[in-house]
């Protein structure tokens, strides 16, 4: 059984300017276990489909299941089981933080000492008895995610948990949300923080204009798509333009780089084609290396955001950053 | 049950509750000392030469027989003692007071809640919107109704006891008793049925000062539809429901011309229950179907 089932997911909004799909069609599976993360552009829907999966919405149409419950229908079955966090944390700004937890738990019959080591996880211990008015964004955001441990929950739905948060407080939300996964709880995570996704998600899937364009593991997404390898040859521009000629004249699709290098794409495995281009006209190596794609460059890429160049693994930093518009 | 234990516990720990406690119960005995002070007997002056008792107090005192001696002919004494008797009339004043009060609570009440957009995260734990909307407005009747009732105590008590050490008790029999605690639950009652249409006012606002607008229109505008239709403003919540705390049903010369048209305790309930009814459930299902944000 999936922990999360959405197939044919549309909510449709209406207004005098017109008719907007902000959730259109939309297919997907969560399975259970594990950090699932959601990636998105802004306005791409995510926050849609969360509000959906948690009843906040009526979907205009399609099908949500949570743990193989109908939503919204069969949704107060297995809400104890599900914990979500919802854009930003909303508690009564008069009451601190603790006390804001203390009735969410007596609402639901939920032991106070629960309380406690919730605000226990997210490090919250020592501000608990301050009014909620006056946290930090991030620390709204544990007394957030503390909300969401209360239930003990099988299933975690979480909408940008870091946002808010200084570094290390990434850190432990990071370290946080890999331990909730690895003790078999599935956690569903939406983030715009890709290197965030990259390093605590075991799968993720992105979404664009309100579809699903491509789920997998990190390291499908990062490998699909085009590969790409980096070339550099001994001696001046001269050189280079000699073997960015070759190269074309091969039939490659390249770009040279700017920084002496030239960035090449490859079709599977065909590398050596590379290097027999090139000593066919003379023209011997220097490097030849493959181009490590990130995350963000396939989310780029799938989204339909134009990719910028990609980058070659070894580059210093400020050249990564030159060549990105 | 967990959620409506969770709803009171929230109401009792509002700063709100305490702030408007503290403060009607601190004027209650500020009103009251003032008027212990004040509570003279100049016996010298006492009325003599009474041939009948005038009508009015007969009336109050339960003794009307049906001989009447006009009013204006009496001469009455210059006793401004605090009477116990005048109790009634007391809590009649004080009544609009209440009710305002109890549509304030229940109104900021719940606008906290668009205010902090806490009823997202509430979601989360009981997704049943009809159940949390009826536990919410119960809480709410319920806490209303439990600080209206001390509110109310507090004020007969304290007049009982300043009638009882500098002023007079006279007039006053166990009937009598039963009619005031009869007047204190038609007080808590009308103020039950203001907070839950306080509530509803405010669902669709989304705003506490909403609630305590339509109050204050209703206030004004009641009376001055009843001049020029004579029937309209019966059809409105707000004076049926202080006419019902007023309860000027058994007095002597009591007209419903002069009443809103309304007759009876029923007559004056009826208005404010079908609205409080109407508002309350066209505002649930809004909230059943509203998207939260």
């Amino acid at each position: 059984m999936q922990a999360i089932e959405i197939s044919g997911l549309r909510k449709t909004y209406r207004s005098a300017r017109g008719v907007v799909n902000a959730v259109d069609g939309l297919d997907l599976a969560v399975g259970a276990g594990g950090v699932h993360g959601f990636l998105g552009a802004n306005g791409a829907g995510k926050t849609t489909t969360i509000r959906a999966l948690v009843g906040h919405l009526h979907a205009t149409a399609g099908e949500i299941r949570l743990l193989g419950h109908s939503v919204p229908h069969d949704l107060p079955k297995v809400i104890d089981r599900v914990g979500a966090l919802v854009e930003q944390p909303s508690f009564f700004p008069n009451f601190s933080g603790r006390r804001n937890l203390a009735l969410l738990a007596r609402s639901r019959g939920i032991p106070q000492t629960r309380v406690s080591a919730a605000l226990d996880t997210v490090g919250l211990a020592d501000r608990a008895g301050s009014r909620f008015a006056t946290y930090s964004l991030g620390m709204k955001q544990r007394l957030g995610v503390a909300a969401v441990l209360l239930k003990d929950p099988e299933v975690l739905i979480l909408d940008e948990p870091a946002n808010g948060l200084d570094p290390p407080g990434i850190l432990e939300m990071r370290t946080l949300l890999r331990r909730l996964g690895e003790e078999g709880r599935t956690v569903f995570v939406s983030s715009h923080i890709l290197s965030e996704v990259e390093q605590t998600c075991d799968r993720v899937s992105v979404i664009a204009h309100g579809r699903l364009v491509r789920s997998g593991t990190v390291r499908e997404l990062m490998a699909g798509g085009e590969s790409r390898f980096a070339v550099s040859v001994p001696g001046g521009s001269a050189q280079l333009a000699a073997a960015a000629q070759a190269l074309r004249r091969a039939g490659f699709d390249l770009e040279v780089t700017g920084d002496g290098q030239i960035s090449v794409a490859v079709e599977g495995e065909a590398a050596s084609r590379v290097t027999a281009a090139l000593s066919a006209t003379g023209i011997h190596l220097s490097l030849l290396m493959p181009i490590e794609r990130t995350l963000e460059d396939a989310f780029l890429e799938l989204t339909g955001t134009p990719p910028t160049a990609p980058v070659a693994a070894p580059a210093p930093p400020q050249q990564s950053s030159e060549r990105r518009p | 049950m967990n959620l409506f234990v969770a709803e009171l516990w929230r109401f009792r720990s509002r700063r709100v509750v305490w702030v408007l406690l503290v403060v009607v119960l601190g004027a209650i005995a500020l009103g009251m000392t003032v008027r212990a002070a004040t509570s003279t007997h100049d016996a010298s002056r006492t009325f003599i030469g009474v041939d009948g008792d005038c009508v009015d107090d007969l009336v109050v005192r339960g003794e009307f027989t049906g001989d009447t001696t006009p009013c204006e002919k009496l001469q009455f004494a210059d006793d401004d003692r605090a009477k116990l008797r005048d109790l009634h009339a007391v809590l009649r004043g004080f009544g609009p007071v209440f009710v305002l009060l109890a549509i304030t609570l229940a109104a900021s009440c719940l606008g906290a809640e668009f205010g902090a957009a806490s009823l997202s995260t509430q979601l989360l734990f009981e997704p049943r919107r009809v159940r949390v909307w009826v536990t919410k407005l119960s809480a709410v009747m319920v806490g209303v109704g439990v600080v209206i009732g001390v509110i109310t105590a507090f004020l007969a008590g304290t007049y009982s006891l300043v009638a009882a050490t500098r002023g007079t008790t006279e007039g006053v029999d166990r009937a009598w008793w039963s009619d005031r605690a009869l007047d204190g639950a038609r007080i808590v009652i009308a103020c039950m049925l203001g907070a839950a249409l306080g509530f509803a006012i405010t669902a669709f606002a989304r705003r506490t000062v909403a609630a305590l607008g339509v109050f204050v229109g209703l206030f004004i505008l009641e009376p001055l539809l009843y001049e020029v239709t004579d029937t309209f403003d019966a059809r409105l919540p707000l004076w049926p429901l202080l006419t019902f705390v007023f309860d000027p049903f058994s007095e002597f010369d009591f007209s419903a011309e002069n009443n809103f048209g309304l007759a009876s305790l029923g007559d004056a309930l009826l208005p404010p229950l079908v609205w409080t009814i109407t508002l309350v459930a066209l505002a649930g299902w809004r909230f059943r179907r509203a998207e939260i944000r």
